[in-house]
């Protein structure tokens, strides 16, 4: 006997769905909304535990035989190291103010992604496991029995959230889901359950230093690629060093920008903003990705990653160092980097050669966001800027989380940004600044595979732009976020078509007055700027 | 189900008390030995699990910046929302602690296309602070039973709580807006779907014990048939206080399900959710501030990782690199 | 036909609409229709905020029946988002005919009373049209998913690309 409904019981009954408990750790793996697992080699490469082929919608996922108590043991290890984690899991009291907070859950409409229910998915096995009250009482309590559901439930929530901290914004004890977050899928990793969008990048990372695994040549040739447009759009040719000693600065960004469009017209507005100013600076191809995978995969691996940069900073004997335009890349540099792998007492705190400003903000770190450089020389007037050359430009401004609640930097990307274009409309204000939405696919959640994911996440940022778009006519994202300018063309290409995406240090370079340029029609991507010939 | 058994729960051990200090009698338990016990479990309990968690430490500095950094001179940064300076994160947590500021943020969302918006958000810090603040203030109230004399602040507090000068006795404000806020919270998370989804047997329970504390108190103040010796009471509040108990004959039974009550709930504590009272001030994405760029954190356990150096690199790619006029330490 | 059916359904058009939205969101678990359902601020609110308003207006859309030209923007603010939310084809669209029963329930006996059942089953074709463009609609935006997929790609490898040859500016349009 067939169990399918009568198609006049699709109207009926299948639309509502059915009312399960959350403690029912069984998930539906919907298409588009999880990924695809770490490939063996990646997990080789890193020395990371359990490699093997392996799918989600196997039943079996292979894990370890002890699996139960590598996860127990290792949670145990987490709770003694990270007070956040030990705090967090202990004072929720479920008011509900976060769960409405999260991109996810606007987007989707799953109630596992309320944040308070995601850090529940932990905490229940947390209460089980390690608390009196649950251990006695059980369920009750709210405790759980780990299971192989659990870990498939992990799997499939803890990849559902992008660690933007929105969530933590508004609880009244801080509790940040990331943290919750971060460490769910470190104890995941620990048993070899991981995507391997996040391991194959970490592990290209690891062993090229940057994530599409370029290696130094190739790392090189793109960005000569994009001197020789620069020549054929600007009129100018530059000449960036590579692995150079004794150089003023060392300029790391994500590789992204090195070989993704749009990022790429941002790494073109570096290269032609230092020469503008005659910044004496060198790029790594070792220390060739600003971004970090490791945020994403654990605690070590961030670190080891990371060390790249001191470590070559050090080697080339430069005074200080100067980040690009990223978000977690930023995450890291500001919360982690020193922590982890400093001091840095071989840098000096870094100092404008063109401005004089010394940036006391970042004395022990001794790395500075470009944008804060930008702003700084825009201030004192160092950079020849024609704004004109933006004006069929109409910009909205995407806060990118990680510089904004994890850095607050809000005031110095809106005046470079004003300052370089006329044209410039704020989103609405409960979707911008500290409040800002999620692109939807931060935390290596932009592999292919997310696709539905991404546009449920990202529809409340969406949402907003379309509403400037509508109300201002705004026709470009602005952002600071290589992850940004990967993933929100895509996004606007559904909800808001006709929106482009752009690095904030493109616009400064179109508006730049470069000396010896030649007559320039075009922007950086090559296309005619309209209206430019009526205003000479 | 939860709530039908947190329900039963308090109850239950109102019934307890109504069959034990009641009825047969066994009042130096419900009046002396448990109350010490409870305030026993509380301490250590409480002491403990602070304690527990300052022993893990805070490996990262990792606030939650709500507003703009500390960068360039010309740039005001924001010093409350984004604290550089110890005082900075003073400021921070006292708006914290003391007006739920977080929770207070959720009240931005208004008006579109002329309809107003709901703002339950709104309600639960208004419910939220209210509840705190008069549960303290009963709480300090009560300080006249342990105290001979009682001192001029209390006797302040009282005579403002009873400003209005309705009914007889007294009606305290603090009683109505304390039941009023704790029905709200509760009926809250019964009716919200989303609420009910996210609830445990831990958070009913602490609102019908609380509730139920609350309601023996005004049953005994307010109503003539559950009317208590007060100056018993205090003389058996002062004997606690003073480690002297004695259990004055003739206090009524709705006495001691109100201090059971309260007993249950400090021992009940510890073991909750209601720890957020401590745990507040140890949260790092509230209590650091945002000067990591400045001042350098030190992770305790930091431990070397096993790093791929530059050496390994060059080793690994040194003819393309020669190939392609990259300079390389060692020649091939 | 002549307007007395449209004039019953004007005449109850909130009461319908309202029914609709609410029978519309409760294809979503309870705990989140409910924060759909009552969070008015558009932009915290994306999801609730475009079902109510486009149901409102393919409701009057129906009403005055206007074109298919006309329709295709609002059935898209919905059906956009429908498919993109992990729901089966059908199930996105479902929520379009729930209005055929919410009329029969809530007015069904007084349609039949003043002799409208004709004029109702017209009114429901309109229905059955509108839910034949949601089609178009809902396979357009599955089609523009499916090319985003293949451009992200592109994007991602731009340089890569274009330095082994593998793109000229033909393969960035097509």
């Amino acid at each position: 006997m067939s169990q399918a409904p009568k198609p006049e019981e699709l109207l009926r009954v299948s639309h509502i769905p059915p009312k399960k408990d959350w403690m029912d750790p069984r998930v539906d793996l919907i298409p588009g909304t999880w990924g695809y697992p770490g490939k063996a080699s990646s997990l080789e490469t890193l020395g990371l535990p359990n490699p093997r082929e392996w799918n989600p919608t196997d039943e079996d996922w292979k894990l370890p035989p002890n699996w139960k108590e590598i996860i127990h043991e290792g949670l145990k290890e987490r709770l003694e190291k990270y007070r956040s984690l030990k705090v967090f899991l202990d004072i929720c009291v479920r008011c509900g103010a976060c769960a409405d907070k999260c991109h996810f859950f606007i987007g989707s409409g799953d109630p596992k992604n309320m944040p308070v229910l995601r850090a529940e998915l932990l905490r229940s096995i947390y209460r089980k496991d390690f608390t009196t009250v649950g251990r006695m009482l059980g369920t009750f309590a709210g405790g759980r029995e780990l299971t192989e559901d659990v870990i498939k439930e992990w799997f499939y929530y803890f990849h559902q959230c992008t660690e933007c901290r929105r969530c933590s914004l508004y609880c009244p004890y801080g509790i940040d889901t990331a943290e919750i977050t971060i460490v769910v899928r470190e104890l995941l990793n620990l048993i070899g359950v991981n995507i391997d969008w996040i391991l194959g990048a970490a592990a290209n990372c690891y062993r090229t230093g940057n994530h599409l695994g370029l290696e130094p040549h190739t790392f090189k040739g793109n960005i000569d690629f994009l001197v020789d447009d620069i020549e054929e759009y600007v009129g100018v040719r530059l000449n960036p060093t590579f692995n150079r000693k004794g150089a003023e600065v060392l300029f790391i960004a994500p590789s992204g920008d090195v070989f993704a469009d749009p990022g790429i017209f941002t790494y073109m507005g570096y290269l032609m903003l230092f020469e503008h100013i005659g910044l004496d600076y060198t790029i790594s191809t070792y220390a060739s990705e600003g971004g970090n995978f490791g945020l994403f995969t654990s605690q070590e691996t961030m670190k080891r990653l990371n060390s790249k940069m001191y470590a070559e900073a050090k080697r080339l004997g430069v005074k200080w160092i100067l980040g690009g335009e990223c978000g977690h890349m930023w995450r890291v540099l500001h919360q982690y980097m020193d922590t982890m792998n400093g001091p840095a007492d071989f840098l000096e705190v870094p100092k404008s050669p063109i401005t004089g400003t010394v940036f006391d903000n970042a004395k022990s770190t001794k790395m500075i966001h470009i944008v804060e450089f930008m702003a700084d020389l825009i201030h004192h007037g160092k950079l020849k800027l024609n704004p004109k050359r933006n004006d069929y430009r109409r910009t909205t401004w995407h806060d990118s989380c990680n510089v904004s609640r994890g850095m607050g930097m809000f005031e110095e990307p809106r005046y470079v940004l004003k300052s370089v274009c006329n044209n410039f409309f704020e989103m609405p204000e409960n979707t911008i600044r500290e409040q800002t939405f999620c692109c939807g696919g931060g935390t290596g959640l932009n592999a292919g595979e997310f696709e539905y994911l991404r546009m449920m996440g990202g529809m409340p940022r969406a949402f907003a732009v379309k509403h400037v778009q509508e109300k201002h006519g705004v026709n470009l994202l602005v952002n600071v976020c290589a992850l940004d300018r990967a993933i929100l063309p895509p996004l606007m290409d559904y909800w808001a078509p006709e929106v482009s995406v752009s690095g904030l240090t493109e616009l400064v370079a179109n508006a730049l007055v470069m000396e010896g340029e030649h007559d320039r029609p075009t922007d950086l991507r090559g296309e005619d700027i309209p209206g430019l010939e009526g205003d000479e | 189900m939860a709530v039908w058994y947190s329900l039963l729960l308090v109850l239950g051990m109102s019934l307890f008390v109504y069959l034990g200090a009641g009825l047969l009698g066994l009042q130096a338990i419900f009046g002396i030995a448990i109350p010490y016990a409870a305030i026993l479990v509380f301490l250590i309990g409480f002491t403990m699990r602070v304690l527990g968690w300052a022993r893990s430490p805070v490996p990262f500095r990792i606030p939650t910046t709500a507003g703009q950094q500390k960068s360039l001179d010309w740039i005001k940064p924001s010093k409350i929302d984004s604290p550089y300076t110890t005082w900075g994160v003073v400021g921070r947590m006292a708006m914290e602690v003391l007006l739920f500021r977080s929770l207070f943020r959720n009240t931005k969302a208004e008006i579109t296309e002329g309809k107003l918006a709901y703002g339950s958000n709104k309600w639960l810090w208004l419910a939220g602070i209210l509840f705190h603040y008069t549960f303290l203030t009963i709480v300090i109230r009560h300080l006249r039973f342990f105290t001979e004399p009682v001192p001029y602040f209390v006797q302040a507090l009282e005579n403002i709580d009873g400003m209005l000068q309705i009914g007889s006795p007294v009606i305290y404000q603090t009683d109505v807006i304390l039941v009023a806020a704790l029905l709200f919270l509760l009926i809250r998370r019964l009716v919200s779907p989303q609420l009910r989804y996210i609830s445990l047997p831990a958070d009913y329970f602490p609102l019908f014990l609380i509730l139920g504390i609350a309601l023996s108190g005004i049953m005994m103040r307010y109503f003539a048939i559950f009317k208590v010796d007060l100056m018993s009471v205090k003389v058996l509040a002062m004997g606690l206080a003073t480690f002297n108990p004695i259990v004055p004959e003739g206090i009524g039974v709705m006495f001691y399900i109100h201090l059971f009550l309260f007993s249950m709930l400090l021992a009940y504590f510890p073991f909750s959710k209601l720890m957020h009272l401590g745990g507040v001030f140890l949260s790092p994405t509230r209590n650091l501030p945002n000067d990591s760029r400045m001042v350098r954190h030190v992770n305790p356990w930091n431990a070397p990782v096993k790093v791929h150096t530059y050496e390994h690199y060059e080793d690994d790619f040194r003819e393309k690199m020669i190939e392609a006029d990259l300079p390389v330490e060692k020649q091939a | 036909m002549t307007n007395d059916i449209i004039e019953l359904l004007k005449e109850n058009r909130s009461m319908l609409v309202d029914r609709w939205t609410e029978a519309t969101l409760r294809t979503y678990p309870s705990e989140s229709a409910r924060f759909y359902s009552k969070e008015n601020d558009q932009f915290l609110n994306p999801v609730g905020h475009a079902m109510g308003k486009g149901l409102s207006e393919i409701f009057d859309a129906m009403l005055a029946g206007l074109d298919v030209q006309q329709i295709r923007p609002i059935l898209d603010s919905m059906v956009r988002i429908r498919a993109v939310q992990g729901f089966a084809p059908s199930n996105s669209l479902a929520f379009l005919l729930f209005i055929k029963k919410i009329i029969r329930d809530e007015l069904g006996t007084e349609i039949q009373s003043k002799g409208l059942d004709t004029q109702l089953a017209t009114f429901e074709e309109r229905v059955d049209g509108v839910l034949l463009v949601a089609f178009d609609v809902y396979a357009q935006c599955r089609q523009t998913l499916s090319d985003i997929k293949n451009s992200e790609f592109i994007n991602r490898h731009t340089q890569l690309l274009k330095r082994a040859n593998l793109m000229s500016e033909e393969t960035r349009l097509s």
